[in-house]
């Protein structure tokens, strides 16, 4: 794999921009002519190299330098936060702090360049930590500049027994947060796991997700997987050395969402034959069961995973029975990244309620079946607003269709009055069998329970003028 | 005060010709200032008999930037204050943030007062960044000399500056004074950088012969002026110092199409055989 990774929207047909009803969309997408994809106005596009942080953070055993000027480290606070969630789900009594330092780019170091910084950083880590791999993590002012940063993780690779492992992910690079993700992968592939001799483990299988992918769901996934006979290698969340380095002794490997890892996929199957399954994320039944089959395919445990099925649907027909009564027709708008919203759109099928809109931040050759999918499974169209957010259009949207439920990221729907609700949750168990009763029942409840969010748009609307409810809310899409 | 910014194709003579039209105007009693731009630093060797300065960037990286303006600015032939921005080391960093820097700080250091009569940008070859096109920017150099000969390769590096001038022409207030033809001793050279000239709509406003005085000078550290002043290249720099004191044709350039410039230069080439 190459060190700098080629950007998502590199891949053939691949949009960023676009909108419309499904079958449009769909139609439009397979004749080749995605019309009105780009997008002249923007509110807001997120930045990769969150992605690639937010990705490596919960290794236990690696130290970070970003090298970047002070506010690009900002997002840490986030993922970091999500780190400390997984320790404490995980056991653990004492809860640390990722160990990343920043490199505070300034004026001078633009002009001068950095190295000599980012020299002291990986020093720094390395005396305080003694971790076994460092990551480098680029930014847009490292790239702007052109810093020779696999040049100075050569260098100091010389004086320092931990591996240096620089990602980049440059901000700006990519329109696909995804790229991200890929950055990392192609890093480990490059740095850490080039030129192995694996001796294959029959049980072992990698399981890939990222740090938002929570402990409890680790522990769902493993008790599916133990169906199989097989032991998850959760890579890279709450992951270390040791578990990366056991990558290429794994029998198959599988992802938790239909972004993530894949090109790393394909590359282990093309350098150590490890075949895989590429299905989408295990949230409700049908993803699941799709996702279990997918997995049992590659071990030849089919029959296993059959009986495995069988029982689960059994052990939690009842429960979804009551959500079903309770859920049942309710209208869900979702927004989320393209792995969630999918597998979102497919969960809520299970509790029988209807789609009336989906916003996704891209739409690729992997999408464009998942919707045909949709479109099948629930007889009709719905809205699909292909956007990084862009809440002017989601706001309009959401006065439009006037959803029972708004599920994703909901700052802006709550003002609308709107029950919001998400189905990210790593204090909890979302994927799975067991997943989607905790699931269901936590859209019922907001549903049931929306006091705050009316009192929300009678006290704080949002801040949109009357007349661009009144407009296409696609009217920037050229 | 007039601020001045002088381009043209790397290794042209930009740095040389500005150094000696500048002593020039010094000679006629003018106070001026000028600002190095090129990451060599090499832009005021002359008027300062040797490469004594410290750039301002370079100060920036050793001493910071509570700095007296006297410790990067120096004084050398006819009074003329002399500056060079720098750069940082070859192939890291970014120059061209380095000279929005410089000039930010010259600034803040009163660099710019009052009896300035005039102020020169030699700036780097081409116009490669944002950084590059500072000095005609924000209001600073409202002026532009192209430096050029008849050679293909500095008349095609000339059009391609004229598109970024003609880019601020129409934001700000910049505009071409003319080109300075720095003689190579090519067929037609003059005719052919005239008719240049006026199909950007500008002028050749001198004619800069060839002369190798110009390199016995600059071995010995000086400008021609400084160095021998009753030779005729003297007065040549005093006639284009006199040309660009008494200017007042400042025009938007219209750069050409490549395939245009390649007609003039069959034109005038062709025609010299």
């Amino acid at each position: 794999m190459p060190v700098i990774t080629k950007n998502r929207e590199l891949r053939p047909h691949t949009y960023t921009g676009g909108a419309g009803n499904s079958s449009e969309m769909e139609n439009k997408f397979k004749e080749g002519c995605m019309k009105n994809s780009e997008r002249t106005f923007e509110q807001a596009l997120q930045c990769q190299q969150q992605n690639s942080l937010s990705c490596l953070i919960s290794m236990e055993d690696a130290a970070f330098v970003i090298h970047s000027p002070l506010g690009c480290a900002g997002c840490v606070a986030t993922v970091n936060e999500s780190y400390k969630v997984g320790q404490h789900y995980a056991g653990k009594e004492v809860l640390k702090n990722a160990h990343y330092v920043v490199t505070n780019l300034d004026q001078k170091d633009v002009i001068l360049g950095g190295e000599k910084k980012l020299r002291k950083g990986i020093t720094d880590v390395y005396n305080r930590y003694h971790p076994k791999m460092i990551f480098i993590f680029t930014s847009c002012a490292s790239g702007i500049i052109g810093e020779d940063i696999d040049a100075v993780a050569e260098t100091m690779q010389a004086e320092i027994d931990a591996i240096i492992v620089p990602v980049h992910c440059e901000g700006f690079r990519s329109r696909i947060m995804s790229t991200g993700f890929d950055a990392v992968f192609n890093a480990l592939s490059e740095y850490v796991l080039k030129d192995e001799h694996p001796v294959t483990d029959q049980h072992l299988i990698n399981v890939f997700a990222s740090t938002y992918i929570g402990v409890p769901d680790q522990r769902e996934i493993a008790r599916i997987l133990a169906a199989l006979d097989l032991v998850p290698n959760f890579i890279p969340f709450y992951s270390n050395y040791e578990k990366i380095k056991k990558i290429p002794t794994a029998i198959a490997s599988v992802s938790l969402c239909h972004v993530f890892a894949d090109n790393f996929m394909q590359w282990l199957n093309d350098q150590y034959g490890i075949p895989f399954s590429v299905t989408g994320m295990p949230l409700g039944t049908k993803n699941t069961d799709d996702w279990l089959r997918g997995v049992a395919l590659l071990v030849g445990k089919e029959k296993e995973a059959e009986e495995f099925i069988e029982s689960e649907h059994q052990r939690i027909s009842e429960d979804l029975g009551v959500l079903k009564e309770k859920l049942g027709g309710k209208r869900a708008f979702i927004c989320a990244g393209s792995g969630r919203s999918m597998a979102t759109a497919r969960l809520i099928e299970d509790f029988e309620m209807k789609l009336v809109g989906i916003q996704t931040p891209h739409y690729d050759e992997v999408v464009a079946p998942k919707i045909g999918r949709l479109i099948e499974e629930y007889g009709e169209d719905f809205v699909v607003d292909i956007a990084s957010l862009q809440p002017f259009e989601q706001a309009n949207l959401i006065r439009r269709l006037k959803p029972d439920v708004f599920i994703g990221l909901a700052n802006w729907a709550s003002r609308q009055g709107v029950a919001t609700t998400h189905v990210l949750d790593s204090k909890h168990i979302t994927l799975g069998y067991t997943g989607l009763v905790y699931l269901g029942n936590k859209i019922n409840d907001a549903i049931s329970n929306n006091g705050l969010n009316q009192k929300l748009a009678k006290h704080r609307p949002l801040h949109y003028k009357e007349s661009w409810y009144e407009q296409n809310p696609f009217q920037y899409l050229v | 005060m007039r601020q001045i910014a002088i381009y043209g194709k790397g290794g042209i003579g930009k740095s040389t010709t500005t150094q000696n039209l500048t002593a020039g105007l010094a000679e006629k009693g003018k106070n001026l200032m000028i600002v190095g731009c090129d990451p060599k630093a090499d832009s005021t060797r002359l008027i300062l008999g040797g490469l004594a300065q410290k750039s301002v960037l370079d100060t920036l990286r050793l001493e910071g930037d509570e700095i007296e303006l006297d410790y990067i600015m120096k004084t050398g032939f006819g009074g003329i204050r002399c500056v060079e921005s720098g750069g940082p080391e070859p192939g890291v960093g970014c120059a061209g943030r380095g000279i929005i820097t410089s000039i930010n700080m010259l600034e803040q250091l009163g660099a710019y007062t009052e009896d300035l009569d005039y102020v020169f940008y030699d700036v780097l070859g081409d116009v490669v960044c944002g950084g590059f096109s500072m000095p005609i920017r924000e209001g600073k150099a409202k002026e532009i000399y192209i430096v050029a000969s008849g050679e293909m390769m500095a008349l095609y590096a000339a059009n391609n500056i004229s598109k970024g001038i003609s880019k601020y022409a129409n934001s700000g207030g910049t505009r071409l004074g003319g080109i300075i033809c720095n003689s190579r001793n090519v067929d037609g050279e003059a005719e052919l950088v005239s008719a240049f000239a006026k199909e950007l709509g500008t002028q050749m406003i001198h004619f800069v012969p060839r002369n190798n005085i110009v390199q016995r000078a600059e071995i010995n550290k000086k400008t021609v002026i400084e160095y021998d002043a009753s030779c005729p290249q003297a007065d040549e720099y005093r006639q284009l110092a006199d040309k660009i004191d008494g200017n007042d044709m400042f025009v938007i350039p219209k750069p050409m199409s490549s395939e245009r410039l390649e007609e003039i230069l069959m034109e005038y080439g062709i025609a010299a055989f």
